[in-house]
């Protein structure tokens, strides 16, 4: 019989110790994903478990999800837009072949913001995700809630301004984005493939180490992908955390939009952490209170360039239009959402014209400067702990509001500041606020540093909640 | 950011979209607010030393070798095309009367 709550671990030792079949397991996993679903609106598609005869009965496999831009040959992927609605892709993503290769079984596709834009709603063109913490709350996107109402192990997905962290802290799981180019872009619908890494979510520091160690590895197909051939499967344990250095970012609490109970959470975290015995190390980045900005401007412009062949005449619902420039805007207006065409409107603003070199080359100048802050940071420091988004997992009813906007919605200004500079950064719940919301905080750590970052997070999720 | 409607409604071309009156009023409000707080982090940031970065880290060729090899079958290529047929995507006329 399968434990209420398991890990992948977890998963693991049972099926060593012949406690039940991973045929039993997935099956179990798939109930419960759809109950879940019923409730929480987490999918856009489900997959048959799709086992052959004997399968099954022997060998481990781990039930799994995918967000609804990772693409597999012959299925239909959506990115969470009527753009997309009909879209069958003629590709498989580098990453779920990957995984599926290992044991990896992928039983649906998760709900996500329209392309990813938007980054903590979870509200695409079909449907809005509810968070099984509290259901009037948003939960960030598909995959997290899934985990969080226990219908898989692991979600993989992409994190271009913290959507994959934020998630994970809404809903009380962990979320890992890694070093830019230590998993496959291959096969992945992006929208701001400078800024974007597929991630993933799991129930714990551990599950989200031996998913990584699946997930990750050298791409010839993929012009960012890191060289390294083979990633390590990391067991969190072992060096003394006492052994590493924290920087804690004296300028985190002047960020807009933040809520007292974030705040409220995060010093006494580090007061708990010093406690510890943790050494934590005052640091300065003044600039951190504009990160969001920046990373706002550049991931507008690589939206506008990236979703400019959804125009109707290779891909995309057509409208009709009399000529091809009216067909196009006819067939774009009415595909997009409203978050979207806000974000590719100001993107192509920025792009060009006056406002090139007053916007966006101003904020590419702005990367290359915190890109080398931070690593003057981390040449001293291990990591750099912060909070992972200024608020709380938001109410419902932010949807449709003034609030309800990809650009200036202040959500990523801790989460983004690891996707301009491409480290990797793992987030985790640590407790909860007075009004019982979760509350998280992150790691950002050195590229092709998960393994030290992962070993420090197991410490904290060990500690965190205390 | 001196913005004008006009502006507006050429970036929003641009981009092939049409807003309505409604949304543009609404997006100007926005991009005012977000190029009010860009202005106060251009002060507070200053000078910037170095040119700008647009990757994290180099990007590789990844092209293959330029031999002949079998491509994509035209039958695939045109799948998801929303008007085509056996052969080509079709498109309304380019020029305008």
């Amino acid at each position: 019989m399968l434990p209420d709550k398991i890990t992948i671990k977890g998963l693991k030792e049972g099926l060593r110790n012949k406690d039940y079949t991973s045929r039993e397991a997935l099956e179990s996993f798939q109930e419960k994903l759809g109950q879940g679903d019923g409730q929480f609106n987490y999918l856009l598609s489900r997959r048959p478990l799709g086992l052959a005869g004997g399968e099954g009965l022997e060998e481990v496999l781990i039930p799994c999800l995918a967000a609804d831009n990772y693409c597999l040959q012959g299925e239909k992927v959506t990115c969470g837009s009527k753009m997309l609605q009909d879209y069958v892709s003629p590709v498989s993503s580098f990453v779920l072949e990957k995984l599926q290769g290992r044991g990896y079984r992928v039983m649906g596709k998760t709900n996500l913001d329209e392309f990813g834009i938007g980054d903590f709603f979870g509200s695409s063109f079909f449907q809005v995700t509810h968070n099984p913490l509290d259901k009037g709350c948003l939960a960030g996107g598909g995959g997290a809630a899934a985990l969080a109402a226990g219908g898989a192990l692991a979600a993989f997905g992409t994190d271009a301004r913290g959507s994959l962290r934020l998630s994970a802290v809404f809903c009380g799981v962990v979320g890992l984005k890694p070093s830019w180019g230590r998993m496959s872009r291959r096969g992945i619908i992006e929208y701001a493939p400078s800024l974007e890494q597929p991630g993933l979510q799991a129930l714990s520091v551990g599950d989200a180490a031996l998913a990584l160690a699946a997930a990750a590895g050298h791409d010839d197909r993929d012009p960012g992908s890191c060289r390294d051939s083979h990633f390590p499967e990391i067991v969190p344990g072992g060096e003394s955390p006492g052994d590493f250095q924290v920087a804690v970012v004296r300028e985190w609490d002047q960020v807009d939009y933040l809520e007292t109970g974030v705040k409220e959470g995060f010093n006494s975290l580090l007061k708990g952490l010093s406690g510890q015995g943790i050494k934590l190390g005052d640091t300065s980045l003044p600039s951190l209170v504009s990160v969001s900005n920046i990373t706002g401007i550049i991931a507008a412009v690589e939206a506008f360039s990236n979703l400019a062949n959804y125009d109707g005449v290779r891909l995309g619902t057509r409208k009709e239009g009399k000529f091809l420039q009216d067909m196009y805007i006819q067939t774009r207006t009415a595909g997009f959402g409203q978050r979207v065409k806000e974000f590719l409107t100001f993107g192509a603003l920025v792009s060009g014209g006056a406002y090139y070199q007053e916007y966006f080359q101003w904020a590419q100048r702005c990367r290359n400067y915190l890109k080398q802050k931070i690593e003057e940071i981390l040449s001293v420091h291990d990591f750099i702990l912060l909070p992972v988004s200024p608020f709380t997992a938001p109410s419902r009813e932010i949807l449709g509001s003034s609030r309800d906007r990809a650009l200036d919605n202040g959500g990523d200004v801790y989460a983004s500041l690891a996707n301009l500079a491409g480290l990797p950064a793992i987030s985790l719940p640590v407790g909860k606020t007075g009004e019982g919301k979760s509350l998280g905080v992150q790691l950002v750590g050195p590229a092709g540093g998960e393994e030290k970052l992962l070993q420090m997070a197991a410490f904290l999720e060990k500690v965190g909640g205390n | 950011m001196d913005l004008s409607a006009e502006d507006l409604r050429v970036a929003a071309r641009d981009a092939r979209l049409e807003l309505t009156l409604e949304e543009q009023e609404r997006l100007h409000l926005i991009i005012d607010g977000y190029g009010q707080k860009i202005q106060r982090d251009r002060q507070a940031m200053g000078e910037l030393p170095g040119g700008p970065l647009t990757y994290p880290r180099p990007l590789e060729n990844v092209f293959r070798s330029d031999t002949p090899g079998v491509s994509l079958p035209r039958e695939t290529a045109l799948a998801n095309g929303p008007v085509t047929d056996t052969s080509c995507f079709f498109v309304p006329k380019i020029v305008e009367d």
